[in-house]
């Protein structure tokens, strides 16, 4: 019974934590345009030296694009974004749709100007929110799954020893 | 930054070794043409990578069928190198024509301008480079310094003969014999900021205001960081003048620069006149380019007598 109840309490924990790396990533995406408007600095810096955040496959993810940018071996930066992002996607543990529209999110801050970089990111920050909302509606159907499920099993088990 | 670092990655082999060339001044990329590459007196281009893929004097016979041509792509990855990757950060320097990159180094940029209100607003397409190398030619001032240390001075030359150069070794020199400087490096160029560390020597008194406009920069110098010596790059508008000449009368030296092809040119020059007559300015120190491309400099005093 315990162990049913653990069980539903992890695959809480890990539907919670996707949809908090979820807004981490929408909240990093305006920070990351906010510091790049406000201090006009190249990407790369901004990225190196200005993002703070908690989540430390996303912190280091960010470090290692601003690496990338600096070496300058790339053609364009929104590929050492995208690729970068590919590259982790198992770390991330995000939705296939979810990780596309990352790796595409990278459009946003390489544009020739602020305004073009805004509308970009605007149209991105949008789909977030779109797959958000679903996430969050799923969330709340699979819990309720999850947890019955568990229990059940758990009950049965309980049944079947005694 | 390494030079070769602003070229398409399919160059740079060959380009390796620019740092390395001596007295690189300039290099020239536009559509569709060679890759020029002045040193001194000579105009070098780069030939196919198929074709020896190196640097050959242009004058050489032969040399034009084998030369390299950049294309479109070319100049779209230099201008994804030059910009680091973000166009969007140096708005106000395209709007200008010109920016200053890590290390110091000027790129002057031509291409289809943005028309608003009649006037320029930007560069849509840019497809015409002119990388100026910076050059930190320490102790080249020392022959003039003794002249011109207790004086306001204008260095004078036509442009790429060296005046940030020599105003350069000037602010490095007297900040090192106890001179507080103030800098006023609206382009970069001289202390070559980066991330707000100056990339070249200006000396340990040197107080850097960088990329802030000449007259609001002198000011807010002379307000905050009580400079004995207020050094500026390029004067050219009249504004400049009445800001140096409030520092003047503050009890500050002024050191700045200024374009003009001869002495007579400067004289003449209509914004300058008036500030002559005022004899805001005591020295004036003219570069010229001498055999070999060696520069040659030349002091006068405020009568346009020749000091040394």
């Amino acid at each position: 019974m315990l162990a049913s109840v653990g069980l539903s309490y992890s695959i809480r924990i890990e539907l919670n934590e996707h949809q908090k790396r979820l807004f981490e990533l929408r909240s990093l995406l305006t920070k990351i345009f906010w510091e790049m408007n406000y201090s006009m600095r190249p990407v790369e810096l901004v990225l190196l030296y200005q993002i703070e955040t908690q989540d430390e496959d996303l912190r280091n993810i960010l470090k290692e694009i601003g690496e990338c940018l600096m070496k300058k071996e790339a053609k364009c930066g929104e590929d050492v974004w995208r690729e970068i992002f590919q590259k982790h996607r198992k770390e991330l543990r995000l939705k296939p749709e979810e990780s596309e529209l990352i790796e595409q999110a990278g459009n946003a801050f390489f544009g020739k100007s602020v305004e073009e970089n805004q509308k970009v990111l605007s149209l991105y920050q949008e789909k977030l929110d779109f797959l958000i909302e679903v996430e969050r509606r799923e969330r709340r159907e699979k819990q309720k799954v999850y947890q019955t499920v568990c229990i059940m099993s758990g009950l049965v088990l309980v049944i079947l020893l005694i | 930054m390494k030079l070769e670092l602003l070229f398409p990655i399919h160059l740079r082999e060959t380009l390796k070794n620019l740092e390395k060339l001596q007295d690189l001044e300039e290099i020239r990329v536009r559509i569709g043409q060679p890759l020029f590459f002045y040193t001194g007196e000579k105009e070098l281009v780069l030939l196919q990578k198929e074709k020896e893929g190196q640097l050959r004097n242009s004058k050489e016979p032969g040399t034009y069928d084998k030369v390299y041509r950049a294309t479109e792509a070319d100049l779209l990855e230099m201008q994804n190198y030059i910009s680091n990757y973000s166009l969007y950060a140096w708005q106000e320097e395209l709007r200008n024509g010109f920016l200053t990159i890590q290390g110091g180094h000027r790129i002057g940029l031509a291409g289809g301008t943005i028309n608003q209100n009649g006037r320029i607003n930007g560069i849509s397409y840019l497809t015409f480079f002119n990388i100026r190398v910076a050059h930190e030619k320490i102790g080249c001032a020392r022959r003039i310094l003794p002249y011109i240390c207790n004086h306001n001075t204008l260095i004078v030359s036509p442009p790429g003969v060296g005046k940030t150069t020599l105003l350069r070794d000037c602010i490095r020199s007297l900040s090192y014999d106890g001179t507080k400087i103030g800098l006023v490096d609206e382009r970069s160029e001289i202390a070559a900021c980066y991330h707000g560390i100056p990339q070249n020597d200006v000396g340990p008194r040197t107080d850097v205001l960088d990329g802030c406009n000449k007259p609001e920069g002198i000011l807010m110098l002379l307000r905050t960081m009580s400079p004995m010596v207020i050094a500026v790059d390029e004067l050219g508008i009249e504004d400049d003048f009445k800001a140096v000449e409030q520092a003047a009368y503050c009890g500050c030296r002024i050191i700045g620069t200024v374009h003009a092809g001869s002495m007579k040119e400067l004289q003449e020059k209509p914004v300058l006149k008036k500030w002559c007559e005022k004899e805001l300015f005591e020295r004036f120190v003219f570069i010229k380019r001498g055999v070999n491309g060696m520069r040659e400099c030349n002091v006068y005093n405020h009568r346009w007598e020749l000091l040394c």
